[in-house]
């Protein structure tokens, strides 16, 4: 008898609380937090409702490459994610090819008939439709085939040792920057659903939408996926941090582990063994690079050091107590390494020491 | 709470007859619900979105076979669950769409936000635990009713069981969430 009356007193306690406490400003909570997003999200939906009529007035599903496209795009890339878990193995893996040997300091693009041919710094690499590449004006056909269809698809590779930076003009119109000290392997001509390449070191890309092939961008930790059009991925393989920073459009990263986060302009997204962020950044400094500028906001010197090291491809030695050590401001990287640091050591509390080629940075006494 | 069944199936009508306007008024009115319905099982609010999103434009575009009577509380919803599984399932290994999860984890401002003393928060700490130890079905039960404050019937449409199922598991989550919370 005393037990039911406790529970009897309990459960009217406890639903007293519920609907009159808790459950109207759960309500009022949900109502705040959730209408985040309405009037954009209904801006894209009507984007995709137009491309549709326009696809359907059409019969081309091919050529439309209006901003509208984008929602497209998305769904697109959702529906080929589904379809690639399944063909996943038929793909060559991009990371599994060799890296030639007798690659030194010049930048190097390895053809497809494994031959070695050197490119100017700072030029650019184009490709066609049929596999040709032109390099330093120089045209260069695909290797001749007696091969059959069954082949397996021929790749190239570029490889830009420290120092170097080189453009790359896909066939689809899409172009990438190569930072120093990266290789970056692809496909002579692109897969009929899907656009492949594989990247160990930095480089800006601006791809060309296209509704009817993702492009991908892997490295050893995750993949890329774009949905939209262009971004920044740094992923040395000798860092243990790597990162993408979109500037506009849409990406889908997945990490290694299969965890999947979308980018929104102006997102960075940082990837450290398996855990990961995404936060707000101005983004001109993540690619200013590009240009031949470094722009930095409380940069901590070690990254700053590694960075020039890599892009001048000379070595650089620092205290490991500065390395955290924030800096900000603008280096022109067309000026000499020298001058690059010696700026550097203007505003910050470092000594810097030249000794048979290596540059030491001390802390000041 | 948000939409009165009668009107809702004039402007369901309306729409599938081709007014332009009608796919907005369905949206307005279903948009936070869906969206905080969805981040329940899914933490990626843009996933969310892209989802809400495609799930119009397919409406849009299916207009013509569409059924002429829907609820639209269930039929969004349900849609919207199917999608999420679809491009979740994608990654992870999930036997059906009954393994999602359904997390009704409140951010912490939520706590400071809405509690005026410590006791109350106190007590809200120990409704979220009661709510962490009740299974993912429980807990999208009993939102489902007092949130989003769905009737039986639609509760059991969305969870695929009948009325009478539906009714006794809402009943049957309260209890063991009393428990619980008067355990502690």
């Amino acid at each position: 008898m005393y037990k039911r009356s406790i529970d009897n007193k309990n459960k009217k306690e406890f639903f007293a609380k519920l609907t009159e406490h808790w459950l109207p400003s759960i309500k009022q909570y949900e109502k705040n937090t959730y209408c985040e997003g309405e009037n954009e999200v209904w801006e894209q939906i009507q984007k995709g409702i137009r491309a549709n009529k326009q696809r359907k007035n059409r019969h081309i599903v091919y050529f439309i490459i209006s901003s509208a496209a984008c929602v497209l795009l998305l769904f697109g890339g959702i529906y080929a994610l589904i379809n690639e878990a399944g063909s996943n193995k038929e793909t060559i893996e991009l990371a599994n090819i060799p890296i030639p040997d007798g690659v030194k300091d010049e930048i190097t693009l390895v053809t497809s008939s494994h031959k070695n041919l050197n490119v100017e710094d700072n030029s650019n690499v184009t490709y066609d439709k049929d596999g040709s590449v032109t390099v330093n004006s120089r045209k260069i056909s695909p290797a001749k085939s007696g091969k059959t269809k069954n082949e397996e698809i021929a790749y190239n590779q570029i490889i830009v040792p420290p120092g170097k930076r080189t453009n790359v003009f896909f066939a689809d119109g899409t172009r990438i920057y190569v930072n120093a000290g990266t290789r970056v392997v692809y496909p002579t001509v692109f897969a009929k659903d899907k656009r492949e390449i594989y990247v160990d070191g930095e480089i800006f890309l601006e791809v060309k939408k296209d509704i009817s092939r993702p492009f991908i961008v892997k490295t050893d930790n995750m993949n890329v996926r774009v949905l939209g059009t262009s971004f920044n991925v740094c992923s040395y393989k000798q860092d243990k941090e790597s990162s993408v920073v979109l500037v506009s459009g849409k990406v889908e990263v997945q990490t290694k582990s299969k965890q999947k986060v979308y980018l929104s302009p102006d997102d960075m997204f940082k990837l450290n063994a398996s855990e990961f962020s995404t936060r707000k950044v101005d983004v001109y400094n993540y690619i200013s690079w590009k240009d031949g500028v470094m722009k930095l906001d409380a940069e901590p010197l070690d990254k700053v050091l590694i960075k020039l090291s890599r892009y001048y491809g000379q070595e650089i030695l620092f205290d490991k107590s500065l390395a955290s050590m924030p800096i900000s401001g603008k280096l022109d990287l067309r000026d000499n390494l020298d001058e690059v640091i010696d700026i550097i050591a203007e505003t910050a509390p470092i000594t810097v020491i030249q000794k048979y080629n290596t540059i030491y940075v001390k802390g000041k006494k | 709470m948000y939409n009165n069944a009668q009107t809702d199936l004039e402007i369901w009508q309306s729409f599938l007859e081709g007014n332009e306007h009608a796919l907005e008024e369905i949206y307005r009115g279903q948009y936070s619900r869906l969206y905080a319905y969805g981040i329940k099982f899914v933490a990626d609010k843009e996933l969310v979105k892209d989802c809400i999103q495609d799930l119009f434009v397919k409406l849009h575009c299916n207009r013509k076979q569409l059924r002429e009577t829907v609820n639209l509380n269930t039929y969004l919803i349900r849609a919207l669950k199917n999608k999420l599984y679809d491009s979740l399932s994608a990654h992870i290994d999930m036997q059906d769409i009954d393994a999602l999860p359904f997390d009704l984890k409140a951010e912490d401002s939520f706590f400071t936000l809405f509690s005026e003393n410590d006791e109350d928060l106190l007590q809200k700490h120990k409704l979220q635990k009661a709510l962490e130890k009740i299974s993912p079905r429980q807990r999208e039960s009993i939102y489902l009713r007092f949130i989003q404050e769905l009737d039986y019937e639609e509760i059991g449409t969305i969870l695929e069981i009948n009325y009478q199922s539906a009714k006794n598991l809402v009943s049957r989550t309260l209890i063991k969430l009393r428990e619980i919370y008067f355990e502690s």
